[in-house]
């Protein structure tokens, strides 16, 4: 089924799309034919691909900024952030750019409907699927993909990024944006460093972690300085090189001030902006706070 | 036939019904909750345009067995308005194609762009299993049984609360699964009342928000027993064993800070979400009531 004049329906953005094989993943996807743009996000310890960009879904398509989102689509990506290892997080989020973003496998975006089509009274068992229609409008090829991370979400972005170094993969064409990444690691522990990241008990906790200012003593593990390590060097030899084709190599960071779980300590080649807030509201944008869109949106759409 | 709207509805048909037709053996009070949501789902889609009447009648054809043997909704699960709805969905064999659409206008552009994000916390909270879990022992387990849970509730360890978090699908019906349940639900409430926030700020004069909560909010209101004298008891308590579970881990974590900075957070900020979950869910309840 062609469909592209059919997406034309209301007068609001994007429509969702929910991914099977990436449970939990979902997509707010452009009625635009033309698109460009793929921004994914990616949420950190203990978060959720909601939870964590609780009302970026539902600002994006407001008037004041449907001009700078429309013709981008978002996705939502999810993963078992803390109970998986870093390593095997990454291994998902780069299945999930292959198959999705970088050289999308359309049967990632088709939906069977004959369940909505025929009148035959079919049995549970007996749903097999033989018509299918796109949820996108068009074939996608994305000239720019930004990659969006909170937390540990900002680690595996940047995992990713290490594991791909020695080749030419279009990650390292990706445009990074992390808000409060625990790249330099988390305060609180195991179980408590997952309820720091949710949004209900997350904000209940900042209030011990506020009470205990001698937590802040943070640890590096292995992983984050090897990651740390790699990247930086990459970049220098980039720089060397004059070679402006890896963008991912250095990110834009946004810091809470008022950030106890992370420490706002940044790579070499990064640059960094503050905000006024804490570890789990530094992404979430809010009728009273924009800067996570402000900030997204420049970057996408750049004055 | 809309591409959009076909698109919507088999993709709510993959994530909603489906699960539900699998499911179909289990017929009890929870599984007659969730399937009257998605029923109500299904209605407020159509009503605001947002499903294709037509083919919201084929998938009715397609759920009339499991509707036949759920039966007529009733409370606790199901409260008007949505109760009355379901009836007149039953006494119609086009029901979806005869019933009213929202007509053009203030209450339709403020309603329409909003139902995904509506829809999309709601399956959040439905796939999730650990809250399902809560919710199903909550409002079924009898007072003998659920005493007996009590004591193992009181006795939980975090490390077990963490194991429970970690592996939702895997996790047994047991103590510290209700209790990871609970803290499950307890996020989907704060995810709940942001939306309702954020919609409300979007809510332009003329908008009937107080239907719109009563129609929208009244759809999960059945996940969070506030009402019913035992279930709000349990509710409540819960708090407490959660408290209990804390204690010593954060007490490890954080010597030097006084157990009652979490206590006098904690119970401020679940007596906030619960007050706001009142407010936006429950609010057809209590005006009838």
């Amino acid at each position: 089924v062609t469909a592209s004049k059919q997406f034309d329906l209301e007068d609001f953005g994007h429509h969702y799309h929910y991914f099977e094989q990436f449970e939990g993943s979902f997509a707010l996807l452009s009625s635009l034919e033309t698109v460009e743009t793929a921004i994914v996000f990616v949420h950190g310890f203990g978060g959720d691909a909601l939870g964590t960009w609780d009302e970026f879904q539902m600002m994006v398509d407001d008037t004041d900024w449907i001009s700078y989102f429309s013709g981008s689509d978002l996705f939502f990506f999810q993963y078992s952030s803390v109970w998986e290892r870093i390593q095997s997080s990454t291994d998902r989020l780069l299945t999930f750019l292959d198959k999705v973003i970088f050289q999308p496998d359309i049967s990632n975006f088709t939906v069977p409907i004959d369940v909505v089509r025929a009148d035959e009274p079919v049995q549970a068992d007996q749903v097999e699927a033989v018509n299918t229609i796109s949820a996108l409008p068009s074939e996608r090829q994305y000239r720019q993909v930004f990659l969006v991370g909170h937390s540990e979400g900002g680690v595996v972005i940047r995992n990713g990024i290490k594991d791909k170094l020695s080749g030419n993969s279009p990650i390292l064409k990706c445009q990074l944006v992390l808000f409060a990444p625990a790249i330099g690691g988390y305060a609180p522990a195991g179980f408590l460093g997952t309820l720091a990241n949710w949004p209900f008990l997350g904000t209940i906790l900042d209030a011990v972690l506020q009470a205990a200012p001698a937590y802040q003593d943070l640890q590096d593990n292995d992983l984050l300085k090897e990651i740390r390590r790699k990247t930086e060097r990459k970049d220098r030899e980039a720089t060397k090189a004059k070679d402006k084709s890896k963008p991912a190599l250095a990110a834009y960071i946004v810091w809470g001030r008022k950030d106890r779980v992370v420490k706002p300590k940044k790579y070499d080649q990064d640059s960094e902006g503050f905000e006024d807030r804490n570890h789990v509201g530094v992404c979430k944008p809010t009728a009273s706070y924009f800067s996570p869109l402000t900030r997204l949106s420049e970057r996408v759409r750049p004055k | 036939m809309n591409h959009l709207r076909s698109l919507r509805l088999a993709q709510f048909w993959n994530l909603r019904l489906y699960p539900l037709l699998q499911d179909s053996r289990k017929r009890d009070a929870i599984f007659r909750g969730r399937f009257f949501e998605a029923i109500g789902w299904l209605n407020e889609g159509v009503f605001s345009g947002f499903f294709d009447s037509r083919e919201a009648d084929i998938v009715w054809v397609r759920l009339s067995g499991v509707a036949a043997s759920c039966g007529e909704p009733s409370p606790p699960f199901i409260a008007e308005p949505l109760s009355t709805e379901i009836r007149k969905l039953y006494r119609s064999k086009e029901p979806f194609r005869q019933s009213l659409q929202m007509q053009e206008g203030t209450q339709k552009r403020f309603e329409l762009p909003l139902f995904p994000y509506a829809l999309l916390v709601s399956n959040r909270m439905s796939a999730d299993p650990l809250a399902g879990m809560f919710t199903y022992a909550i409002h079924s387990f009898d007072n003998k049984k659920w005493n007996i849970w009590e004591k193992e509730i009181e006795a939980i360890d975090h490390k077990t609360l963490a194991e429970r978090l970690g592996a939702p699908h895997q996790a047994p019906l047991d103590g510290p699964s209700l209790l990871a349940g609970y803290l499950r639900v307890l996020e989907h409430m704060a995810a709940s009342r942001s939306f309702f926030r954020q919609a409300r700020s979007r809510s332009p004069r003329g908008v009937d928000f107080e239907s719109y909560c009563q129609r929208i909010g009244g759809l999960t209101a059945w996940h969070v027993p506030l009402q019913g004298d035992q279930s709000a008891r349990r509710f409540a308590k819960m708090q407490d064993f959660s408290e209990f579970a804390m204690r010593p881990l954060l007490k490890e974590q954080f010597p030097e800070v006084e157990w009652s900075v979490w206590q006098e957070s904690f119970s401020h900020h679940v007596a906030a979400v619960v007050s706001d979950w009142e407010a936006h869910h429950l609010s057809a309840q209590l005006q009838s009531a």
